[in-house]
């Protein structure tokens, strides 16, 4: 069973997102949430998602530093990470593919693009 | 012996006397030589006066007579010399000059001696002598009279012209010195020797040779007394103390003023024969003075023997006066303290200057951190666009997310499940959709505004990095062309363009040149309501290169024509004709084109069209603009800011035919399109890969049309809109990202499904566009046709 992991300290972002993947749980995917880096590192660690749509800012840890350690330290290379920001800078897209992101995409993001893109990870 | 003998002999001692020891004083001196041959001259007539009276015989008497004429005469030339070199006169650089000088002396010396003097004249003399007698008696007298007077009269003109333009005190009293007593003697000759007896009124002495006394002394003192001939210290030194801008007081062991100089006493406004004597501290400000005093009595006690200090002296009014005080103390020759000398430098000037420069400095200092408030202003603009950008994505994206979600289920699952046979709900249901269509189009319009807003901070604070690569204007405006000919289309208006075939390769980002141009070429479609648009692009200078776009709108009032560049100013009557945009679209064009070092604005006539103008330097790159490895797009940044700045967004007409498509590319089932089938559109350069997708496409019951590049590919998307789109990205006139960004951001062909031929180090660029799926060459055909298959079931 495929797992989604969506972490993003804003509510409303966590609920577009679950919103916008649910079609794909009859698809056998499982969608996991967590409300900060921290809580998503943990999870990662112990779900081993296979796609993760990763906030950058985010309270107690940055997405930039989840995806350091998960990609860079833990060598996780098979969790596909999306990180998603809101701030459209220069520097967040190199700090990205600096600490390993897959992809990175700007907010506000279309729906549909968030669902191809997990099709095309999960391979559905 | 009478008492006329004993005057004139003693004259003549005198004449005599002082004529040697000039000579004996300085006998290399050329002043002191003409001077001692005119004590000679006088001595001698003198001399010959006091006999001439005296002589027992009548022969004797002519024999002196003949002596005192030549006496008196020979003293002409040595004057004339005198006076010039007192004068400094230039004649006497000349030798001749000496020779006219001397010359007629001896002329007249000889006719003296060896004229002819009538016999009468010997009797004649000794009692009822007179010029008029003389004059009367013998052409000699008339004619050296002549020659006396000018020779005098010249030399005192000379004299007098230089007392008058010297600067020197010590030279205008001497010239004052020597021009009277010489005038007074001769006047008193005359009026002795001349005037008088010939009157035969007042019985005058025959004396007139003791008058040229006054003559001789007068020369004496002005040569001894104010040191014609060496250098005179005190005269000198009188000349420095009052040519000295500083004040300067010397100061006796008693601690008097025994001196000061003039600037003293403009400075306070006193005289100096006020305040001899005076006790030098009085001329002090009271607080200063138990200062002052302590100093002095340290350089009267040997302690030190100079000092420097800032002190105030006081005015009569009682107005302090800041000084610079240097002093000294003076020792005489045995090695005693013999004074004070004070130097007094006036500081008022130096202190308004200093006062001045504080405040310059103050000002400075001010201007520096307003400057430094300033940058911190921007920088926190900057930041606070940032900022301000994250907090407001993060609602849009709920917004635009949600309502794309409910239109998606609204559609999807609710609608069919309530049918929508009843006219109310099928109102509603219509109303409904709408409604969430306008949430998602304005949604989206806020978007564009933000990333505009932050382009343009960011280029403003100049954190923009540039691609910067050779590029063809031509392509560039083709492209452009290409992105806004369904707008213009859609409005009926025709486009030329006119582009010289001798352009050179320029050099700059080249999807920013595209942006303006879009912008530009937008703004043109958004303001004609007929006519068209004229595309052209000249060599304006040898150095650059000169874009046109013009258009027959109603162009813009020349009072508003510089605001267009204004940020967040729209030109135009806002209430009634307001245009939908952001009003940030110039301002970024500005900027780009400021930023490749060209210049844009904008010529218009109202009523009859406007034209924007931009240049580009021919030779490259604009100076501010580094190069940089990686090309970067913010998102928005192309296509959708001049379109995001349009009325309607274009509808499109599949199947109609726009003029001037090339169609080089065999399309076999353009005639007709099935409706059943998905339709894909293959786009590539290479004849090769196009078959041959097209061929394996079309064994999975695809329809396949196909594009040779961009810019066909584009009119075919906008004609014959299909669902799928294979895109490779170098190709000619425009690429594949081109063709892309500009399919996103037109609503209608966003959503269309792109599959794009590219390499890896392009993904990260190509996925930010949102396309669906990437593949490299060589093509792997299996999961190129399992991607289309998911993506179009």
């Amino acid at each position: 069973m495929a797992k989604i992991l969506i972490v993003d300290d804003e509510p409303h972002i966590r609920l577009l997102l679950e919103q916008t993947l649910e079609d794909l749980e009859d698809d056998d995917v499982e969608l996991l949430v967590a409300e900060d880096g921290a809580e998503g590192l943990d999870c990662i660690i112990d779900e081993m998602p296979e796609l993760v749509f990763l906030d950058v800012m985010m309270p107690k840890m940055s997405g930039f530093e989840v995806c350091h350690r998960v990609k860079n330290e833990l060598k996780l290379k098979n969790v596909y990470i999306v990180l998603l920001t809101a701030k459209g800078q220069e520097f967040d897209k190199l700090k990205g593919q600096e600490v390993g992101a897959d992809m990175y995409m700007t907010k506000p993001f279309n729906p549909d693009e968030i669902v191809e893109k997990a099709q095309e990870v999960l391979g559905l | 012996m009478n008492t006329i003998f004993l005057i004139l002999y003693t004259a003549f001692l005198v004449q005599l006397f002082v004529g040697f020891y000039s000579l004996w004083l300085d006998h290399r001196h050329e002043a002191n030589i003409a001077f001692f041959l005119i004590c000679l001259c006088c001595a001698w007539w003198s001399f010959s006066f006091a006999f001439m009276f005296t002589a027992p015989l009548p022969e004797r008497a002519l024999f002196w007579f003949r002596l005192s004429f030549a006496g008196w005469l020979m003293a002409a030339g040595p004057s004339l010399h005198f006076f010039l070199v007192i004068a400094g006169d230039p004649w006497l650089k000349k030798r001749w000059v000496y020779l006219l000088i001397y010359l007629p002396g001896f002329v007249y010396l000889y006719g003296a001696l060896a004229g002819h003097f009538p016999m009468e004249l010997a009797y004649v003399v000794p009692y009822g002598y007179s010029g008029g007698t003389m004059i009367s008696a013998t052409i000699w007298y008339r004619s050296f009279s002549i020659y006396y007077l000018g020779y005098v009269l010249v030399g005192i003109i000379k004299l007098a012209q230089w007392g008058r333009k010297s600067t020197l005190e010590s030279e205008k009293k001497q010239a004052f010195l020597l021009t009277w007593t010489t005038l007074g003697s001769v006047v008193l000759i005359y009026l002795i020797g001349t005037l008088l007896p010939a009157l035969s009124i007042v019985s005058v002495p025959r004396i007139p040779p003791a008058m040229a006394l006054i003559w001789v002394l007068g020369m004496w003192t002005a040569i001894r007394r104010y040191q014609l001939l060496d250098l005179n210290l005190n005269i000198a030194t009188d000349e420095i103390i009052a040519r000295i801008e500083d004040m300067l007081l010397l100061v006796n062991p008693a601690g008097e003023i025994s001196r000061i100089n003039p600037s003293v006493e403009t400075v306070l406004g006193l005289k100096e024969s006020r305040v001899q004597k005076y006790p030098v501290t009085e001329l002090f400000h009271e607080t200063d003075r138990p200062l002052l005093t302590n100093l002095l009595a340290e350089l009267r006690e040997r302690c030190r023997d100079r000092f420097l200090e800032e002190l105030n002296l006081q005015t009569a009014s009682g107005e302090p006066i800041p000084i610079r005080l240097s002093a000294a103390s003076l020792e005489s020759s045995q090695g005693d303290f013999a004074g004070i000398i004070l130097i007094g430098k006036d500081l008022r000037e130096t202190r308004l200057l200093q006062e001045e420069i504080i405040e310059r400095r103050r000002v400075e200092e001010e201007l520096h951190a307003s400057m430094q408030r300033l940058e911190e202003l921007d920088r926190l603009k900057t930041d606070f666009l940032s900022s301000v950008s994250h907090e407001l994505r993060t609602p849009l994206t709920s917004i635009l997310g949600f309502a794309t979600i409910i239109k998606k289920r609204f559609e999807d699952v609710l609608l069919p499940a309530f049918g929508v046979q009843e006219k109310k709900v099928a109102r509603a249901a219509k109303q409904l959709g709408d409604n969430i269509e306008i949430i998602i189009s304005e949604g989206r319009r806020l978007t564009n505004l933000i990333n505009e807003v932050l382009d343009i901070a960011k280029m403003e604070a100049g954190r923009v990095e540039w691609k910067v690569e050779p590029f063809e204007l031509p392509d560039v405006l083709a492209s452009a062309v290409a992105v806004v000919q369904p707008l213009l289309h859609q409005k009926g208006l025709t486009i030329r363009t006119k582009i010289s075939g001798s352009l050179p390769v320029l050099c700059g980002d080249r999807d920013r040149i595209i942006q303006v141009c879009i912008n530009i070429l937008s703004n043109a479609v958004k303001f004609t309501d007929e006519g068209g648009v004229t595309v052209s692009a000249t060599m304006h200078s040898p150095g650059e290169v000169l874009v046109g776009i013009a258009d027959t709108g109603k162009g813009i009032k020349p009072e508003e024509q510089d605001k267009v560049f204004d940020k967040f100013k729209q030109v135009g009557d806002t209430l009634t004709d307001k245009p939908i945009g952001t009003g940030l679209g110039l301002p970024i064009c500005l900027e780009i084109i400021k930023q490749h070092g060209g210049r844009i604005w904008v010529e218009s006539v109202p009523g009859s069209g406007s034209t924007f103008l931009f240049t580009l330097p021919a030779g490259g790159r604009g100076k501010k603009i580094s190069p940089t490895q990686e090309g970067d797009l913010l998102p928005g940044g192309l296509g959708g800011t001049a379109l995001s700045g349009l009325g309607p967004l274009p509808v499109f007409n599949p199947g109609e035919n726009v003029n001037g498509i090339s169609a080089g590319v065999a399309n076999a089932d353009d005639a007709a399109l099935d409706p059943a089938k998905k339709y894909i559109l293959v786009v590539d350069d290479e004849v090769n890969i196009r078959k041959y997708l097209r061929d394996e496409l079309q064994e999975k019951g695809y329809l396949v049309r196909e594009a040779g590049n961009g810019e066909e590919a584009w009119k075919m998307i906008r004609d014959s809109r299909p669902e799928l789109i294979i895109l490779d990205v170098m190709m000619p006139v425009m690429d594949g990202f081109t063709v892309l960004e500009t399919l996103k951001k037109v609503p209608e062909t966003a959503n269309t499904h792109v599959i794009m031929l590219t390499i890896a180090e392009e993904k990260v660029r190509a996925e930010r566009l949102g396309i669906s799926g990437y593949f490299t060459k060589p093509i792997n055909i299996e999961a190129l046709l399992a991607k289309v298959d998911r993506l179009l079931s």
